[in-house]
């Protein structure tokens, strides 16, 4: 990306000249923030000028979306604003990035919505296809960040626009978020890789998944990692028929949760697991331990341990 | 719908439009204008139209707010310049924020519509709107008037803050009329009366101004209202006039605003009148 910010001019410009940048990925701008701005403006005006560049006598915006809205609903007449040279249609959805993505908190949805375009233009730019370092580079997003929102853009049509009718809804009345459908794309493809039989068809498994969680019966997003759980139960040497079966039972419309598919299959033996693990750290630890190191705490949990080992070695 | 939106957030628009629909319904407001200028010196709000008694109806439409420092703002800027404004606020409802409640009153105070729009655009009225040129009314110490007078008073500031000020001043009035027949009748019975006039008085149904004017004119005025100034009863009797006055709905919102003035001065002025006539006549040796 480069932009040639230093021929930009600081001048007034009419607020009605002003228009929103239509490569800003940004779709929803929620009104507390607005109103905070607005009234910290009515009291000590716009003291940031906004960025904009000049196209066909009227002035696009690069930064400042929100000074420029409260601007409109002040009415005031102009806006101090650094004007620039119109910027390339690459380095303009960049910078909107660049500016945005990185410091204020947008919904991911909307990165994800624009990020194939910019992937696309990169392409052209680069001449082949961007590694993800590159896109980190380029737009500033983190990995992370961007594999979220590569699950948000391989969602069907369907979810894409159910998810962007919540996010439009005011925030106390959003029950899907772009985190709940994240955190599901993660449990079905796990699910589909290691029990393919347990989804015949994803769709379907989505509709039940979201229906579930509409209705309460998944209270919590984190009750999604479940579902991993229990197709990999061939890991904790469960049997696997048995998690297919409550999978399925999962994925029906019914008021099977998945706290309860988990506690009656893989529970237990991902107990035992981690018992198993933890044991096999103390040994290691006590391996490298001298007894007449240790403090008379210590000691104690340790006779307190032994007594109850030999108990249940003893109901064995 | 209209749309039009450039500074509301996306997701009040279709609570916007909801109201749109409410102001065409309700206030018959055909031609709505979205986030344009009412003033140079006020904020705009999203939604206006002028309504058939030359009032500018406006709604801001918020989230979960009904009162904010913004709508605080705006008031006051119609205030200054006096325009005859009628404001609503317009929020989701469901989506009211733990401060809702003293937000409502707030509004109520400062004479703000609240509208509630659900989610299938059914909007319910909250508190009614008053145009800000009336707003600032001083309100009754009904405590100042005996318990007798106070429902109706009562009953005519609420008629005033309703958005009927002709009305509302109308009610004083009428009480302040009938304090003045009753201390006719009284005189009256004292035999004093007789001097008034040549012919016999029609206590009920005289001229109130001619029974006050005769109250006034009475040679022994002080004997039956000791350390009372006269003025008092002068400023009874210029009170007569308006109560007269024919109320033509204003031509244009700058005519509406003068009247609102008018109206707003009267109704307080007729609450001073009243106490103060009130206090003579508790005093009075009659």
């Amino acid at each position: 990306m480069h932009t040639d910010a230093s021929n930009a001019t600081l001048r007034e410009v009419p607020v009605e000249l002003i228009d929103r940048n239509p490569d800003n990925p940004r779709l929803f701008f929620r009104p507390q923030e607005l109103e905070t701005l607005q009234n910290s403006i009515a009291d000590l005006g716009i003291q940031v000028p906004i960025n904009v560049f000049r196209r066909q006598g009227r002035f696009i915006l690069i930064d400042g979306e929100r000074r420029w809205k409260c601007a409109v609903k002040l009415n005031l007449k102009t806006i101090p604003a650094l004007v620039q040279d119109e910027p390339t249609r690459l380095t303009n959805v960049l910078l909107m990035f660049n500016i945005h993505a990185l410091r204020e908190q947008w919904d991911l949805l909307t990165i994800a919505v624009k990020l194939p375009e910019v992937l696309t233009l990169l392409e052209v730019e680069l001449g082949h296809r961007p590694t993800e370092a590159e896109i980190v580079r380029k737009t500033g997003l983190n990995r992370s960040m961007i594999r979220r929102c590569k699950l948000l853009i391989e969602l069907p049509t369907m979810y894409r626009e159910l998810l962007l009718d919540e996010l439009k809804k005011p925030r106390s009345q959003q029950k899907l978020t772009e985190d709940f459908f994240i955190e599901m794309e993660k449990a079905l493809r796990t699910v589909e890789r290691t029990m393919p039989k347990a989804i015949p068809d994803k769709n379907a498994a989505r509709d039940v998944l979201i229906a579930k969680y509409r209705n309460e019966v998944i209270k919590d997003l984190l009750d999604l990692r479940y579902l991993p759980k229990i197709a990999k139960a061939e890991q904790v040497n469960f049997d696997t028929k048995a998690a297919a079966a409550s999978l399925k039972r999962v994925f029906s419309m019914n008021a099977y949760s998945l706290e309860q598919a988990f506690e009656e299959t893989v529970a237990a033996a991902y107990t035992e697991k981690d018992l198993y693990s933890r044991i096999t750290q103390v040994i290691t630890r006590l391996d490298d331990i001298e007894a007449n190191e240790l403090e008379q705490n210590v000691l104690t949990a340790l006779k307190e341990l032994r007594s109850r080992i030999s108990q249940i070695l003893r109901e064995i | 719908m209209a749309g039009g939106y450039r500074v509301l957030s996306q997701p009040l628009w279709p609570t916007a439009d909801a109201v749109q629909q409410f102001l065409k319904k309700n206030h018959g407001i055909t031609s709505i204008k979205v986030e344009e200028e009412i003033h140079k010196d006020v904020p705009r709000p999203t939604l206006q139209g002028r309504a058939t008694d030359n009032t500018i109806i406006c709604v801001d439409v918020h989230e979960d707010a009904c009162y904010t420092p913004s709508t605080e703002l705006f008031i006051a800027k119609c205030k200054s310049i006096q325009l005859p404004v009628r404001l609503y606020t317009a929020h989701v409802q469901g989506a009211e924020s733990p401060d809702f409640p003293r937000q409502l009153r707030q509004a109520r105070l400062n004479c703000v519509g609240v509208l509630s729009v659900n989610t299938d655009g059914i909007t319910t009225i909250l508190s009614e709107t008053l145009p800000q040129t009336l707003a600032d009314v001083r309100r009754l110490d009904l405590s100042r008037f005996p318990s007798k007078y106070r429902d109706r008073l009562s009953i005519a500031q609420q008629t005033y803050l309703q958005g009927d000020p002709v009305k509302g001043c109308a009610g004083i009035h009428e009480v302040m009329e009938d304090i003045t027949r009753e201390v006719a009748r009284k005189l009256y019975k004292k035999g004093r009366i007789a001097a008034w006039t040549t012919n016999p008085p029609n206590l009920d149904k005289d001229p109130w101004y001619n029974i006050a004017k005769a109250i006034y004119n009475e040679p022994t005025f002080q004997q039956f209202f000791p350390n009372t100034q006269p003025a008092i009863w002068a400023e009874l009797i210029a009170q007569t006039k308006p109560r007269n006055e024919a109320s033509h709905p204003p031509p244009t919102p700058a005519k509406r605003a003068e009247r609102d003035k008018k109206l707003r001065t009267r109704f307080e002025q007729a609450g001073d009148t009243l106490a103060e006539v009130v206090e003579v006549i508790k005093n009075a040796k009659i």
